[in-house]
């Protein structure tokens, strides 16, 4: 486990990719930083997806570098599956506990799974969203960093199989919690979102029927590492061909407190439907929309361009799904084109969830408030012309932790926390030390 | 298109269906919605642009139970219920010829002002039949009664008339659709709709609609299904009396049970309903207007003072007291079917010309 210096320049909560790249810029300024995930593996949710829109890029490709870079950066100490507590704005800086976690494996660990062979017990793998199972010995997902197992206690039977087998002898069942007194002199949120449950539209029967899946789950389909290889329907293991997506699952919704717009739900819906549209070449795929948002850049025309591959736009949301005996489903709409409610059948519908704030943030401050915005994201006091700024002097955000938004404004995002963080620190070691130039 | 409409569907009590951004899950979840006949967002998309005569035709309107499941699902919070029943009062008003529909829907003190005033005026016609009572005699050395009778004639008269305009122009506008059924079986749908309400238990069956899994006793289709053959029951045994002119007041005398079942069928369904309108444990009953309530307490009233008067009959009370009230039990009775074509109570006409068009232009 990573012993942690007494003092950082900057504790970056969060590890994906605002916080990151928060970190990397600081870092590279010279500044030590502490970046605090509490995952097993740095990345945050981008690790976890296939392409980015609108270019197409393999999303693996772009984070994976990053996360090396920062997990090896020699002024960031990375603690992962670790958690802040108790933040104290004293008169400079701040000061935090940090927990550390046990993950029962030291860091002799080389990833070379021999333990999840031997390990009887069988879960549901959290990284591949419940598509699959996975063993209470586990590297997350294939691309994690630091690659080393962890055990997941609650399901753990504690048998030992994998403490004989593992070759480097780094299993430790007898690792504690860690909890250090640290300080910074400054703390950037990149605290991220969480993922709108679903099961909370029961109109959509995601949980009671097996064929509606989010669209997290057709990522994870997708991807290179993919679980089967295969785009499948869970009920029966058949290749879909007619796949419907329900946009705005989630976001501009009010009666499940999510009245805005998740910023990414038309895009990465078109984006699939195109790596569908690669993937299964006879397939249909339609998308439910209220709006197509395309506002980015090259948005519009990747729009367009799904469009023109034969993906079918149909304007309406759906109001009702209905499961068929054969698993098949049926998606009741407005046809907002012709004003009359309409049916149609399809093997799979993808829920395109949206994103809620994680507000976890808020309960780590002790003495002082991090305000929000009335939709719980951290509230940009000033956000036009500082727009990483919070209502506490010295603490800064990043990425989605203040509002929807897509990858290339949660990098944007960072890189405004980062040099407002930086400027930060030079005005409050300038008044330590003033002939600091 | 008329954009000044939207001002006037607000004085209607529509308050929140401008947030409306066309999303069409109402329409989705609406179990009466079905191909050539969808709504409740046809209706914001009508209100919105002001076609006014769509709305006077549309049979949908009608169609509605008002079970709420539009404005409990709407993700802006627009309400789409609450347009419905404001579009109705809209409607209602229109089809009544004099225009006072209008204003008493519009102004909630002038609606009170004219129901009371109402009252009093059909109290004192009561009275004028009987110009020999102390009352009366005490009364009439003030006013003329003469003057009194001709104004609650007047009154009745304007009342049957605007009923029977209202039910032409309803008439009038049946839909230029070609016929799919015949007259008979379209007459016989709507008569078994109009008993059972199958339509109206239709709403609500879904897992996360409120009702879904509640006793069917507090359903709201039930309680519509109580009231309604509450009145039914009562007005039979009301023309029954009348008919046999026989004032018998054994329990057991057949008109005497209709009478009694049709009262607590009737002060059941009301009694539930005002309630579910106090507490709103749903949006439809949160969004209540006055509109509703009149009705409500006039259905509730005459029930009650009703009861009260069958009581005082059996124990043989003839005090002032039961006087009065039979006066006023008869005064809400009057008044609530005077008010007929001028209140809520007008859908019980609209309705079933709704339902017969719709089961007649359906294939």
């Amino acid at each position: 486990m990573l012993k942690p210096k007494t003092h950082y320049d900057a504790l970056v909560v969060g590890g994906g990719i605002a916080g990151q790249e928060t970190a990397l810029n600081l870092a590279n300024l010279g500044y030590k930083v502490a970046l605090v995930e509490k995952d097993y593996s740095i990345g945050g949710k981008m690790i976890l997806l296939s392409k980015v829109f609108p270019t197409l890029d393999c999303a693996a490709c772009i984070t994976t570098p990053k996360v090396s870079e920062t997990a090896r950066h020699p002024n960031i100490d990375v603690f992962t599956y670790s958690e802040v507590e108790d933040i104290y704005k004293q008169e400079r800086g701040f000061k935090f506990t940090l927990r550390q976690k046990p993950r029962y494996v030291t860091e002799d660990c080389t990833g070379c799974q021999l333990c999840e062979q031997v390990c009887p017990v069988v879960v549901e793998d959290q990284y591949q969203y419940g598509l699959i199972g996975r063993k209470a010995i586990f590297i997350p997902h294939s691309i994690a960093n630091p690659r080393i197992a962890a055990i997941d206690m609650d399901n753990c039977t504690l048998c030992g199989l994998c403490e004989n087998v593992c070759p480097p002898k780094s299993i430790d069942f007898t690792q504690t919690e860690q909890v250090t007194q640290i300080t910074a002199t400054a703390v950037v949120l990149a605290t991220g979102y969480k993922l709108f449950d679903p099961t909370v539209i029961k109109r959509y029967g995601y949980g009671k029927y097996k064929n509606v899946v989010t669209a997290m789950q057709m990522e994870r389909q997708l991807v290179p590492t993919r679980p089967f290889n295969n785009v499948l329907r869970p009920s029966d293991g058949k290749v879909p061909d007619n796949i419907a997506y329900v946009l705005c699952t989630g976001s501009r919704d009010a009666t499940v407190g999510s009245p805005i717009c998740s910023q990414v739900c038309c895009m990465y819906s078109t984006k699939q439907a195109q790596l569908l549209m690669g993937a299964l070449p006879m397939a249909d795929v339609t998308l439910y929309y209220i709006n197509i948002r395309a506002y980015g850049k090259g948005f519009c025309e990747f729009y367009q361009q799904a469009r023109s591959m034969g993906v079918g736009y149909v304007k309406g949301k759906v109001g009702r799904i209905f499961e068929k005996d054969n698993g098949n489903l049926i998606v009741r709409y407005e046809d907002i084109e012709t004003g009359e409610v309409a049916e149609t059948e399809h093997d799979l519908v993808v829920l395109s969830i949206g994103i809620l704030p994680n507000k976890d943030y808020q309960k780590l401050f002790k003495n002082v408030i991090v305000e929000h915005d009335p939709y719980n994201y951290v509230k940009q006091v000033d956000e036009l012309t500082s727009p990483a700024r919070t209502s506490v002097d010295g603490v800064f955000v990043a990425g989605t932790a203040s509002g929807p938004m897509d990858i290339p404004d949660s990098i944007l995002s960072a890189g405004a926390a980062s040099s407002e963080a930086a400027s930060y620190l030079r005005k409050v070691y300038k008044q330590i030390q003033p002939s600091l130039n | 298109m008329d954009t000044k409409f939207i001002n006037e569907v607000e004085r209607y009590g529509a308050d929140h269906f401008k947030a409306c951004y066309d999303c069409g899950t109402c329409t989705a979840v609406c179990t009466l919605s079905e191909p050539g006949h969808s709504f409740p967002r046809y209706f914001v998309r009508l209100a919105k642009t002001g076609q006014k005569d769509e709305i006077l035709r549309s049979r949908e309107l009608w169609l509605c139970y008002a079970c709420g499941d539009c404005s409990e699902n709407c993700p802006r919070n627009a309400d789409p219920a609450e347009l419905i029943a404001a579009l109705r009062r809209y409607t209602i008003a229109s089809y009544e010829p004099t225009g006072l529909t209008k204003l008493i829907f519009k102004s909630n003190p002038l609606y009170i002002l004219v129901t009371l005033v109402l009252a009093v005026i059909f109290a004192l016609v009561l009275l004028s039949f009987h110009p020999q009572s102390d009352v009366s005699r005490w009364l009439f050395k003030y006013i003329d009664y003469e003057t009194i009778h001709y104004t609650g004639i007047v009154a009745a008269v304007l009342m049957i008339f605007s009923l029977i305009s209202g039910f032409f122009t309803s008439i009038k506008n049946y839909s230029p659709q070609k016929p799919m059924s015949k007259p008979w079986d379209a007459l016989k749908k709507t008569l078994i709709e109009m008993g059972i309400f199958k339509r109206y238990q239709s709403c609500d069956t879904y897992e996360d609609s409120y009702w879904a899994g509640k006793p069917w006793i507090i359903k709201p289709w039930f309680l519509h299904f109580c009231i309604f053959w509450g009145f039914i029951l009562l007005f039979t045994a009301t023309a029954m009396d009348y008919l046999f002119k026989n004032p018998n007041i054994d329990v057991w005398w057949p008109t005497r049970i209709i009478g009694t079942i049709g009262g607590l069928l009737l002060m059941y369904g009301s009694t539930i309903v005002m309630i579910y309108r106090l507490l709103g444990p749903t949006k439809i009953y949160q969004s209540t207007k006055l509109a509703d309530w009149v009705f409500l307490i006039f259905i509730w009233l005459t029930g009650f003072t009703g009861f009260w008067l069958e009581i005082s009959i059996f124990a043989h009370d003839h005090t002032m007291l039961t006087y009065g009230i039979l006066l006023f039990h008869v005064v809400c009775a009057v008044e609530m079917f005077l008010l007929f074509a001028f209140s809520k109570f007008a859908h019980a006409l609209y309705r079933p010309i709704a339902l017969y068009d719709y089961f007649r232009t359906k294939s």
